[in-house]
């Protein structure tokens, strides 16, 4: 009860040397239908957000931010009422620290990002996947050349997996006279929440003739599972049951990325190489790893901002499966006729064949009032990256309003 | 008739001498023989060390329907520059960064809180909209006289010049010759016209002259976009709360502010 009423008091002290309290936010409805005529999302979403800071001078002493968030999805069933992101950060001369549940973004490149490691993703949309905000420490130390950051994560988040429609159904190769009688429910090895498992991250930024260049250190978990599967015996003889397995590799990453200007074009890129610890008991290891994005940016005279990127994936050979490697290129167009419209095109191609197009338009209506229409069309053969997910193509519609 | 003629010629005599005596009056009046002279003028106009002012930008659709949107700038002579919006609320907490280094070249950078990223603008980028208002990032960030050749091609009652300005090759502007317009008394330039592929693309007023602690400020600007002569879109940035001369932190001109 005492702590609960200096707490109280704190909070009340604090609010009332504040310089400016914000209450602000957002709703949302969203709609959409696939191309099988089955209704995919039918949501409703609110966000609050509390802000302010703390000071007397011309830059504040702290500031916080607390954002509570809302939805419901009649399509799914899913509903949601969750702090989101919530922080407070203190100015210490040329030191900031955060502290709360935190989104962070490190990187260069627009939509794929390698070294973007702190957040996990939400990928039950896979098209759209959006950064999760965890438990973080994050402290940066802006020097004269250079600008240092330094994140904990005491807790390990992963990443959530991609709606059932998006996952491709697991075809285990079994022995003669065998038959599969059933999936078991997913077991998940998900590290503990102590010392051993705390994860951090090391960023270095610096400015090398016009081009910010950062190399990033990380030593945590993949928040994307490596998944899996042993056969466990079914009820009768000959019958199998697949038990699929999730585990979450310790990693060490090492990144790099880059942003400039270079006449016309601001040149982006970035790359990781993760190197996956030996498997701890029960758990099979993943690969290890690279990735790197190459692209750049130009504004087409009177047309479109343009932005071109090669994607390149590689893993390692591991358990004597054969290295794999993928080299995607993404193509995004956005233009904007109008003061009030916004067309832009997102359009992802792998070299089997397949790929992703996203056209999409926004319009405002008024101050803090737009439509947003976007269509994801995936295409390609059978066994293709993106035509085996094409049955998920759909067009989706939202009003949002910012306030 | 001999008078009328008589008169006539008196008339015309008259009327020569007026113009002959006004066309004296006006070359003593223009105090500035050439664009260079002129521009050099305009340049030398004292400008404070620092400015700092709350903007309104409102953007007119041709449908009549407006946009607004509310930033604080601060600036610290023509070298450094900072915008951060703080409304509506889809846009607040973006800010615009521009910086012109000791060597001439000029840096700009936009933060985006939705990416979390600070993102720099190429040159070509410059014609780019700035967040979706009539005025481009090279419009909002001004002309630099250095830039562009000038010509002197009409002196207009006043007297105003109108001066021809092209811009000099690698300094990535998107237009090929701007139109300006300078009164004399104030050297404030209260026109461009901006001109691409021989079209007049858009069209900039500068309105509500003021007295500031002794500089002259603009208070208003309206930037109309045109297509075929006609405006499709225009937006005004008004300024209020104008502080000038302040002290301000040397880190506000930084990244690190820009995210903040």
């Amino acid at each position: 009860m005492r702590r609960l009423i200096i707490l109280s008091l704190t909070l009340i002290a604090s609010l009332a040397t504040s310089q400016a309290v914000q209450l602000g936010g957002q709703a949302a409805v969203t709609f959409g239908v696939a191309v099988d005529g089955t209704l995919p999302v039918a949501a409703a979403e609110a966000v609050l957000t509390l802000s302010g800071e703390v000071g007397s001078g011309f830059f504040p002493d702290a500031s916080y931010s607390a954002t509570i968030l809302a939805g419901y999805d009649a399509a799914t069933g899913d509903s949601t009422l969750e702090l989101d992101e919530a922080r407070v950060t203190a100015y210490l001369g040329d030191f900031e620290l955060t502290a709360g549940k935190l989104r962070r973004a490190w990187g260069s490149t627009d939509g794929v990002n390698p070294v973007d490691l702190l957040n996990p993703r939400d990928m039950r949309f896979p098209p759209e996947a959006y950064k999760v905000a965890v438990p973080m420490l994050h402290g940066i130390y802006y020097a004269d050349d250079v600008n240092i950051e330094l994140a904990l994560l005491p807790m390990f988040v992963p990443s959530t997996l991609p709606g059932p429609a998006w996952r491709q159904a697991p075809a285990p190769e079994l022995p003669p006279g065998v038959t599969l009688a059933g999936i078991l429910p997913l077991e998940e090895h998900r590290p503990a929440a102590e010392l051993s498992n705390v994860q951090f991250g090391l960023r270095a930024t610096m400015q090398l003739s016009r081009f910010d260049v950062s190399a990033t250190y990380f030593r945590g978990f993949r928040s994307e599972p490596t998944i899996n599967a042993r056969l466990e015996p079914g009820a009768a003889p000959g019958q199998v049951l697949l038990q699929p397995v999730l585990s979450y590799d310790r990693v060490n990453v090492l990144g790099l990325d880059f942003s400039g200007v270079v006449g016309d074009v601001v040149l982006r890129g970035e790359a990781a190489y993760t190197i996956a610890d030996a498997p701890t008991a029960g758990a099979a290891a993943g690969s290890d790893s690279l990735q790197a994005v190459l692209g750049g940016e130009y504004l087409i005279p009177g047309g479109p901002r343009t932005v071109l990127q090669a994607i390149y994936d590689y893993t390692a050979p591991t358990n004597g499966s054969s290295s794999t490697s993928t080299l995607k290129f993404m193509t995004a167009l956005i233009y904007e006729p109008t003061n009030r419209t916004q067309v832009d095109l997102g359009w992802v191609q792998s070299l089997d064949g397949s790929g992703l197009l996203m056209p999409g338009l926004t319009y405002s209506f008024a101050d803090g009032v737009r439509g947003e229409a976007t269509a994801y069309v995936l295409y390609g053969g059978s066994g293709t990256e993106f035509g085996d997910l094409s049955e998920n193509s759909q067009l989706r519609l939202s009003l949002v309003y910012d306030f | 008739m001999t008078l009328s003629l008589a008169r006539t010629a008196y008339t015309t005599r008259l009327a020569t001498l007026l113009v002959l005596a006004l066309l004296i009056a006006t070359a003593n009046a223009q105090q500035y023989r050439d664009a260079d002279e002129l521009m050099a003028a305009v340049n030398a106009r004292p400008e404070p060390a620092t400015t700092e002012a709350t903007l309104s930008m409102t953007i007119t659709t041709a449908g009549g329907q407006t946009l607004t949107r509310e930033l604080q700038m601060w600036a610290e002579g023509t070298d450094a520059r900072v915008m951060k919006f703080t409304a509506p609320a889809d846009i607040a907490g973006s800010g615009f960064l521009n910086l012109t280094h000791a060597d001439g070249a000029e840096e700009k950078l936009v933060y985006l809180p939705a990416l979390g990223r600070v993102r720099r603008i190429a040159g070509g980028q410059q014609g780019d909209a700035f967040f979706g208002s009539d005025f481009s990032y090279e419009d909002i960030t001004g002309i630099e006289p250095d830039d562009y050749t000038h010509e002197l091609i009409e002196v207009r009652e006043g007297p105003t010049y109108v001066v021809a300005a092209v811009p000099l090759p690698g300094t990535g502007s998107v237009y090929e010759r701007l139109v300006i317009s300078v009164p004399e008394a104030t050297l404030v330039p209260v026109q461009v016209e901006y001109y691409q592929g021989g079209e007049l693309v858009k069209t900039l007023t500068v309105s509500g002259l003021t007295e500031v602690d002794g500089y002259t400020l603009a208070l208003e600007r309206r930037m109309e976009t045109l297509r075929g002569g006609q405006v499709t879109s225009y937006t005004v940035i008004a300024q209020r709360a104008v502080k000038l001369d302040q002290e301000l932190p040397t880190d506000l001109f930084t990244e690190r502010f820009l995210r903040r």
